[in-house]
C-alpha cells in the first residue's frame, strides 16, 4: 500500500541522499561490469552507416517489467534479445526496466532523483503531456528534422500521428502507429445459437435489442440477457456518443460527456435494463468483473459488452457449452444513429527524450530508433525466421507457442517502433491449428472487422489537458459516478432528467462553468493541431 | 564489562554521575550499539522531512528539490476551500471512529477469552484461525466478503432470509450497511493478530495476584475485572495512543477493493481522494500538503491523548 506523505518523504530522501553522492562521485558515467551483454559489442566493428573507428554512442531506454523473462533467459536488461540489439543496432543500448503496475511513480521517482533513462516511454499521452510540464523531457521536432531519416519519412507518411505526439505546437514524443488489432478495442458479443433457436435476429437498434433481450428472459428466467466487464459501462456511453470523461464540439463548443443531454438518454438505457433485470442485478459490486465473465462462460448470458479480442471467454464457454456459437454483434443505433465502439488512438508508444540529454545523446537515440523501425522490431515481435516461425503466405506463423511465450514474448515491447499490423485474414494463419483455436481465429477475422466498421467518435484528437480540469474531474467523478449509479439501480428513487440535472449542478458547483471556458479557450488555441 | 550494568541500577540524575560526555566515556560500546539505529533515523525519517518543503512550494521535475518556485499557502487555502475536501476528510474520520469504538476493544476481549482457555492445543488451534486473515490481501477477503454479502447467492442474506425471513439486503451497496460492513471487515482481518500484544501482556502478569485473588474468594470474573485488566492497562494505553496517531489515515487498499459507485458518499477517503489526485494529476506539492496536514493532526492527537493518559495515572508514551 502505497501512501503519498510517505511517497513524498521518500523521494526527498532520494534527492537528497542523491544529492549528496552526486557530489562525491564527480564522475558521470560509471561503467556497469555486470551487464555482460551490454559492454563487448561497444569497440567492435561499427556495421551499417556508422564512420569506422568511431565508438558507437551510448543510450539507455526504459522497459515495463511484466516479469515475463524466464530465470535461464536471463533478465530485462540482459538476454538474447537485448543482445541481438547491441550487436545490431547503430547505438549501445542499456535497458531500464520499471514494474508495470507501477511504471510511472517508478519513473517518476528516477526523473526526480536524476536517474531516468534517456528515452522514457509510456502508452499514456497524459503522461506526456504531464512530463512536459513538469520539465522533465524536451522536444525533438528540429532534432527529428535534422537527424533522422527512416523515422522522418515514416512520419512524413503517417502525419496523422503529429497531433498525439505534439504539446504546446512542440514535438515532444516519437511513436509509431498501433497495429489494427491494438487500435480496436471496445466490442460486443452475442449467442448466435440462442439467437437461432429463439428465432431472432441479432439487434440492430435499441428497440431490437430490449426486444431480444426479453425474449432471451421470457425463454429462460435464469438467465441475465447481458453481461458486461470494465468496457460495458464505456460502451453503454458510446452508443449514446456520450462517453463520460471527453469532450463532445457542440455547435462549436467544447462540452463535457457527462453534462450532455445524450448521457441522460444513455443512463435511462441503462436504467431500464437494470430495472426489467436485463443486466446483473449485481453489477455494482462485481468490481472484478468476476461474475460478469461467470455468467458468459457458464452460458447464462447471451450478450456480452467486452472487447473484440476475448479469447479466453471463448475457450472457456466452448468448454462449458459445446453447442456455444460465440459471434462479433456490430454496434446497434440509438435515436442518435449508429456509432462505432472506443478505438485506440493511432499513437502506440510515446518515446520521450529525458531532458537532460545532450544533443549529442539525441543524435544516437534517433540513430537507434530510425533503425528499429527499419525493420529491425520484426524479430523482437515474432522472433527469428525458421526457429520461431515460418512465412506462410506472407504471414509470419509462430511454430512453436510454448518455445514462443518462453524466449520471444517478453520481447515485444523492446520494439518501441514498429509497423506490424495484421490483416483480418491473417488470423487463422498467426493463430495455434486447433479446432478451438482455428474456430476462434475465425470469429477474430470478423470481429476485428465489426470492431472498426463504424468510427469511433471522437471531434477533437485528444482531451485538454489543463491541470485546473484534471483536478476538477478527481472530485467531480466520484460524485457524477454515484448519481449515476442512483439513477440506474435506485429504482424511482432518481429519473434520468433528475440525474442529469443533479449532475449539472454538481458540475456547476465545483467550477465546471469556468472550466469550460478555459477548455474553449484552449480549443481556440490548439485547434489546428486537433 | 563495565558497560552491562542492569538499567535500573544506574543511578539517575547528572549530579552524581558528573556530565553527559563522561557517561557517553563510560558507556561507548552500549552508545555504540546504538548508533545504527540513530543513523537509520536520522537518514529515513528525520531527513526525508525536509521534503515537506514542496508543500509551500510548486514543485516541478526540472526545478527540483530547492529550485522550485515558493507558492506560499497557495495549497493549504486550496485544499480547506474545497468543499469536497472537508466531505473526505468527514469520511475518514468516521471511519476510523468506527474502527476505534468497535475495532480497538474487540483484540482485548479476544486476548481474554484466549487467556482463559486451558487446554493448550486448542488455544493455539483458535489463534491460528485468528491469525490466518491476516496474511490474506485485502483483493481475495474483499472478494470474499462481497460473495458472502450478495443478496442473491450470498450465505448472509440466505440466512437472514431462513430465519429470520428478512428481504435480502445489498450491504456492499447501500451507504447505511457500507460503513458496517468497512469496520467488520476490518476487525476481521486485524482483531486476531492484535491480540498478540495483549496476550504478552498478560503473560508477564504475576501468578501469585491470582492465587490472592482465589484466596480472597474472586471467581473468574473477578480475577480478570481485579487481575488481568490492570495488568495489561498500560499496554491498552500506549496501543491506544499509537491508534490515535493514525486517525486521518484509512488503508488505501482495503478501501479501494470495497468501495463501489454506490457508496462514495461514505467511502471516498483522504487516501483515495490523494491518490486520485495525485497519481493522475503529479500534484506533488497539493498532496505534500495534504500529507503535512495529516500528520500535524494525528501529532496533535498522539500529544493530547497521551496528555489525557498520563493525568489519568498511566504512564503514556514519554
Amino acid at each position: 500500500m502505497m501512501q503519498w506523505k510517505k511517497t513524498g518523504a521518500v523521494l526527498a530522501t532520494v534527492i537528497m541522499l542523491l544529492s549528496i553522492l552526486a557530489a562525491c562521485s564527480s564522475n558521470k558515467e560509471t561503467p556497469k561490469p555486470s551487464n555482460e551483454g551490454v559492454k563487448p559489442t561497444g569497440e567492435q566493428t561499427d556495421n551499417k552507416g556508422n564512420e569506422p573507428n568511431k565508438p558507437k554512442g551510448k543510450i539507455s531506454i526504459s522497459v515495463f517489467d511484466r516479469g515475463w523473462v524466464a530465470a535461464d533467459e536471463g533478465t530485462y536488461e540482459s538476454n538474447r534479445w537485448t543482445k541481438w540489439i547491441n550487436e545490431n543496432s547503430p547505438t549501445e543500448v542499456e535497458i531500464i526496466p520499471v514494474p508495470r503496475n507501477e511504471a510511472q511513480s517508478k519513473l517518476n521517482a528516477l526523473i526526480a532523483s536524476g536517474e531516468a533513462p534517456d528515452l522514457i516511454w509510456e502508452y499514456d499521452r497524459n503522461y506526456m503531456t504531464q512530463l512536459a510540464a513538469q520539465g522533465a523531457i524536451q522536444p525533438i521536432g528540429e532534432y527529428i528534422e535534422k537527424y533522422s531519416t527512416s523515422y522522418k519519412a515514416y512520419l512524413e507518411k503517417n502525419a496523422d500521428l503529429l497531433p498525439y505526439l505534439t504539446v504546446d505546437n512542440k514535438v515532444y514524443a516519437i511513436a509509431s502507429k498501433r497495429g489494427v488489432d491494438a487500435i480496436a478495442n471496445h466490442a460486443m458479443w452475442v449467442r448466435q445459437d440462442i439467437l437461432d433457436r429463439l428465432q431472432l435476429k441479432a439487434p440492430t437498434t435499441v428497440e431490437e435489442l430490449f426486444e431480444v433481450a426479453r425474449k432471451i428472459k421470457e425463454d429462460d428466467p435464469t438467465m441475465t440477457p447481458i453481461a458486461f466487464n470494465g468496457n460495458g459501462n464505456p460502451i453503454m456511453r458510446t452508443l449514446f456518443q456520450a462517453v463520460s470523461d471527453q469532450w463532445y464540439l457542440e455547435e462549436g463548443k467544447l462540452v463535457n460527456g457527462r453534462t450532455l443531454d445524450r448521457h441522460r438518454d444513455s443512463l435511462a438505457f441503462q436504467k431500464q435494463l437494470f430495472d426489467e433485470g436485463l443486466i446483473d442485478k449485481e453489477y455494482i459490486t462485481d468490481n472484478n468483473f468476476e461474475r460478469a465473465n461467470q455468467l458468459w462462460v457458464t452460458g447464462k448470458a447471451a450478450i456480452m459488452f467486452g472487447a473484440w479480442d476475448m479469447p479466453n471467454q471463448f475457450r472457456d464457454l466452448m468448454a462449458n457449452v459445446p453447442d456455444a456459437k460465440m459471434v462479433p454483434l456490430e454496434p446497434f443505433a440509438t435515436q442518435y444513429g449508429k456509432t462505432g465502439l472506443y478505438q485506440e488512438t493511432p499513437a502506440n508508444i510515446y518515446v520521450m527524450f529525458n531532458s537532460e540529454m545532450s544533443e549529442e545523446k539525441i543524435k544516437d537515440a534517433i540513430a537507434y530508433l530510425d533503425w528499429m523501425i527499419e525493420d529491425n522490431w520484426l524479430p523482437l515481435k515474432k522472433g527469428n525466421e525458421n526457429e520461431h516461425y515460418k512465412l506462410v503466405d506472407g504471414v509470419p506463423q509462430t511454430l512453436d507457442s510454448e518455445q514462443f511465450r518462453k524466449e520471444v514474448l517478453y520481447a515485444f515491447e523492446y520494439a518501441v517502433v514498429h509497423q506490424w499490423s495484421p490483416e483480418a485474414s491473417w488470423f487463422p494463419i498467426l493463430a495455434a491449428q486447433d479446432d478451438v483455436a482455428q474456430a476462434y481465429a475465425k470469429q477474430q477475422s470478423v470481429s476485428i472487422e465489426t470492431a472498426l466498421k463504424n468510427n469511433f467518435r471522437r471531434d477533437i484528437a485528444y482531451n485538454p489537458d489543463l491541470p485546473e480540469l484534471s483536478q476538477l474531474i478527481a472530485t467531480f467523478k466520484p460524485i457524477a459516478e454515484q448519481i449515476e449509479t442512483k439513477v440506474v439501480t435506485g429504482g424511482s428513487a432518481m429519473t434520468p432528467q433528475q440525474g442529469i440535472d443533479e449532475i449539472r449542478k454538481e458540475w456547476k458547483r465545483l467550477g465546471g462553468e469556468n472550466i469550460e471556458s478555459m477548455v474553449q479557450e484552449w480549443y481556440e488555441a490548439n485547434k489546428g493541431n486537433l | 564489562m563495565k558497560g552491562m550494568i542492569p538499567v535500573d541500577q544506574v543511578p539517575v540524575g547528572t549530579k552524581k554521575n558528573g556530565t553527559i560526555t563522561k557517561r557517553l566515556i563510560r558507556d561507548k560500546y552500549l552508545y555504540s550499539m546504538l548508533l545504527p539505529v540513530i543513523v537509520f533515523y536520522i537518514v529515513f525519517k528525520y531527513l526525508p522531512m525536509g521534503g515537506e518543503i514542496i508543500a509551500f512550494k510548486d514543485y516541478r521535475f526540472a526545478d527540483g528539490l530547492l529550485g522550485s518556485k515558493w507558492a506560499g499557502l497557495k495549497h493549504f487555502e486550496l485544499l480547506f476551500e474545497s468543499a469536497d475536501f472537508w466531505r473526505v476528510l468527514r469520511n475518514t474520520l468516521l471511519l476510523n471512529v468506527y474502527s476505534l469504538v468497535f475495532g480497538f476493544p474487540v483484540p482485548i476481549v479476544l486476548a481474554l477469552l484466549l487467556n482463559e482457555v486451558r487446554r493448550e492445543w486448542y488455544k493455539r488451534l483458535v489463534q491460528n484461525f485468528l491469525y490466518v486473515p491476516h496474511f490474506i490481501s485485502w483483493v481475495v477477503l474483499g472478494g470474499i466478503l462481497v460473495a458472502m454479502l450478495s443478496p442473491s447467492t450470498g450465505i448472509v442474506n440466505l440466512l437472514l432470509n431462513k430465519v429470520f425471513g428478512i428481504d435480502p439486503i445489498y450491504f456492499m451497496a447501500n451507504s447505511s450497511w457500507w460503513p458496517v460492513m468497512y469496520t467488520l471487515s476490518g476487525i476481521w482481518r486485524e482483531a486476531g493478530w492484535g491480540t498478540i500484544l495483549y496476550l504478552a501482556a498478560m503473560a508477564a502478569i504475576d501468578t501469585q495476584l491470582y492465587e490472592a485473588a482465589k484466596i480472597d474468594g474472586a471467581n473468574k470474573l473477578r480475577q480478570i475485572w481485579h487481575v488481568t485488566l490492570p495488568g495489561i492497562r498500560s499496554t491498552i494505553a500506549i496501543l491506544l495512543i499509537l491508534r490515535m496517531g493514525s486517525m486521518m489515515d484509512v488503508g488505501l487498499e482495503q478501501t479501494l477493493v470495497l468501495q463501489n459507485s454506490s457508496v462514495l458518499d461514505v467511502a471516498d477517503v483522504i487516501s483515495t481522494y490523494v491518490y486520485r489526485v495525485g497519481l493522475q494529476n503529479m500534484n506533488y506539492s497539493y498532496t505534500t500538503a495534504i500529507g503535512l496536514f495529516q500528520s500535524i493532526v494525528g501529532l496533535i492527537l498522539i500529544i493530547s491523548v497521551n496528555r489525557v493518559i498520563k493525568v489519568s495515572g498511566e504512564r503514556g508514551l514519554w
